[in-house]
């Protein structure tokens, strides 16, 4: 776990070393971590995952929150939220499903109670957004608009687990511009739409969100999944299915990332089964812009300040700068495309 | 560390803590109390929150502790004692760690247990565990000197300061666990038994340890092969009938409808109790809301940081 040691090997110290002599401050030399997503400046590409973080209290006893490039809290709605019913997850090969059900205190006291705790701890808020309407997500935009101390808004059409008429905004490109229009009418906020795999083509519901005016596009949400008890012979979920997240998706959102890459240039903020620094650098090549560590934060409470820092000795251990020397590293040029 | 704030005050700390700081500060604040705890070992001083109950509740830390020893118990029973100094100075009984079984992620989660022995003096602790899938059979498999990734303490332990004058300990199976590190605490400042139940008799686990403390015990397993043939509710009903009832504390940790047994047997001789419950974790730390209990008022409370250890009527079964 202790990731301080000094982990450079010969080349990156002999770099280091001839940056050294050319001057006199070896901080002003360390790689540049910083990113931009829409307006919020990241100090460095790792933010937590909406629904694995809460509103930062929990992890504020293991770490300084500063160290992240933002942090996405716990999915906002309008009223509260008691979520649903236990059995709410289910762990599976090298991930888990869950059903939470939006548990959540509802975005007065989110602003009341939650905001004031992170106010000062000097990192970007962004706070995920949910509803059943469009007149919801509106209101819930509205009141955080006029909160002091959120940076940004991340709006989630994906969420599989809240099914209003069976099929969620995000499924369809005419609904996604819809909700996503209707709240960069009430926002001057960045705005990020948070895309499901669960779509015949991601493509189409990016482009629906752009339109619409998202700064930005998380991909992706959890993947649809189910689990039975063959012992009890029942759904192990009560919804019977929920989200599926950590290892198992990854390579479902690394295609989904190099798809909506290939397609336009807005920046995508790439998650979905990261648990290392490795696992973040392929989401970079991959064409995200930064990164989102969420199910990493279950296992390891220390795994997304891991990242920043494995991404920094990536960095230097390569002789790069700055990490925009890896973003899109793998996408060609849009006048190759 | 000469002048002290007036708003301050210098902690109760109980012999826990004192024996690793020097100077503990404490100030109420709104969600519970802030101490600044002065380490011998290290000039900073770090401040921490703690619970919304009483007493001390040390920060949980990440680290990799060192297996000493892994031993069978019973039938696909193990004990595992750790060496892991950070946490096993912080932990208090009741509490549990959090640990990673498998350095490949495969199960990818981890698995919280409670802490069955605190030996602060020699920075180890041992767990209890029974094999019932893939991540207690890879822990069971443990060699001495293995490195194992451990999160703790975490979560609200017992509360027994200052000890109730009678103390009934009632254990399910595995839901043992907890009491040898209870009774070392409790030992000699209240009068001790308990209550024993299993499966079987060769699965009544850590006898040795209870009649080493001088501890009566009564068993009951559900095939009579030990003790009185049944569950642990008719012994702990004719325990309190005998037992002066407003001096008693009855701590009970064991599956679900065990406790909800105990809770309500509890509420009919309003006899105080401390309940842990076992519970599916997802991260043990409070942020992905999966080990829920529902209570009396419809909402959800976390096992993990509101309990593991409840009083009945906090939650429902």
């Amino acid at each position: 776990m202790n990731e301080s040691a000094n982990p450079l090997n010969n080349d990156a110290i002999i770099h280091l070393n001839k940056q050294v002599a050319e001057s006199s401050n070896v901080q002003d030399h360390r790689p540049d971590l910083e990113v931009m997503i829409g307006r919020i400046r990241m100090r460095n590409p790792v933010m937590t995952a909406s629904g694995t973080f809460g509103f930062g209290e929990e992890y504020a006893a293991f770490y300084s929150l500063s160290r992240l490039g933002a942090i996405c809290v716990k999915g906002t709605t309008l009223h509260p939220r008691q979520g649903n019913p236990p059995p709410r997850i289910h762990e599976t090969p090298a991930g888990m499903l869950n059903s939470i059900g939006l548990q959540n205190p509802g975005v007065d006291e989110v602003i009341t109670e939650k905001l004031p705790f992170l106010r000062d701890k000097d990192v970007p808020i962004i706070v995920n957004i949910s509803g059943e309407t469009i007149d919801e997500f509106v209101e819930v935009a509205r009141r955080l608009d006029a909160a002091d101390g959120v940076a940004g808004l991340e709006i989630n059409i994906s969420c599989p687990n809240v099914a209003a008429g069976g099929r969620c905004f995000g499924m369809d490109p005419r609904l996604t511009y819809d909700v996503v229009h209707a709240v960069r009418r009430v926002t001057d906020l960045t705005l990020i739409s948070k895309l499901s795999p669960n779509v015949t083509d991601i493509v189409e519901i990016a482009r629906a969100s752009v339109e619409a005016g998202a700064d930005a596009l998380s991909l992706i949400n959890t993947v649809l999944g189910a689990a039975f008890d063959i012992r009890r012979r029942k759904p192990v979920l009560d919804r019977v299915v929920g989200g599926l997240s950590g290892p198992a998706v990854k390579p479902i959102a690394l295609a989904a990332i190099w798809q909506v890459a290939n397609a336009m240039d807005t920046p995508i903020v790439g998650m979905g089964g990261i648990l290392t620094a490795s696992d973040a650098i392929e989401f970079f090549l991959a064409g995200a812009t930064a990164v989102a560590v969420g199910t990493a934060n279950f296992v390891t409470p220390t795994a997304a300040i891991e990242v920043v820092d494995g991404i920094e000795r990536y960095l230097s251990d390569a002789g790069m700068t700055s990490i925009r020397q890896l973003i899109r590293g793998c996408v060609p040029p849009c006048s190759l495309r | 560390m000469t002048s002290k704030p007036a708003a301050w005050g210098v902690a109760q700390c109980g012999d826990q803590l004192a024996d690793y700081f020097h100077i503990i500060i404490v100030y109420p604040v709104r969600s519970g109390t802030t101490a600044i705890l002065i380490n011998n070992q290290s000039p900073s001083p770090f401040i921490l929150h703690t619970s919304k109950r009483e007493g001390f509740a040390l920060p949980p830390v990440v680290t990799t502790g060192t297996v000493l020893s892994n031993e069978s118990e019973g039938p696909g029973c193990f004990r595992i004692r750790i060496e892991a100094p950070s946490i096993t100075a912080a932990a208090i009984p009741g509490q549990f760690v959090n640990i990673r079984t498998s350095s490949e992620y495969l199960p990818l989660l981890r698995r919280p247990f409670s802490f069955c022995d605190i030996d602060r003096s020699s920075g180890a602790m041992s767990i209890l565990l029974q094999v019932v899938g893939p991540g207690t059979l890879h822990l069971s498999e443990l060699r001495a000197g293995a490195p194992l990734s451990l999160v703790g303490p975490l979560g609200n332990g017992f509360s027994f300061q200052p000890p109730s004058p009678i103390s009934i300990f009632c254990a399910g199976g595995i839901g043992v666990a907890p009491f040898p590190a209870l009774a070392a605490a409790l030992h000699g400042q209240t009068r001790l038994s308990m209550i024993l139940g299993a499966r079987t008799a060769d699965l009544c686990l850590c006898r040795r340890q209870f009649a080493a403390y001088g501890i009566p015990v009564r068993v009951a397993t559900e095939d009579g092969s030990a003790g009185t043939r049944g569950f642990v509710t008719e012994p702990l009903r004719e325990a309190m009938e005998m037992s002066e009832i407003t001096q008693t504390t009855v701590y009970a940790c064991g599956p679900q409808p065990m406790l909800a047994a105990v809770a309500e047997l509890c509420r009919q001789y309003r006899c105080a109790a401390q309940l842990s419950v076992e519970a599916v974790m997802g991260c043990g730390v409070g942020a992905c809301l999966s080990c829920v209990f529902r209570t009396p008022e419809g909402r959800y409370v976390r096992s993990c940081v509101e309990g593991p250890v409840f009083r009945p009527g906090e939650i429902l079964f």
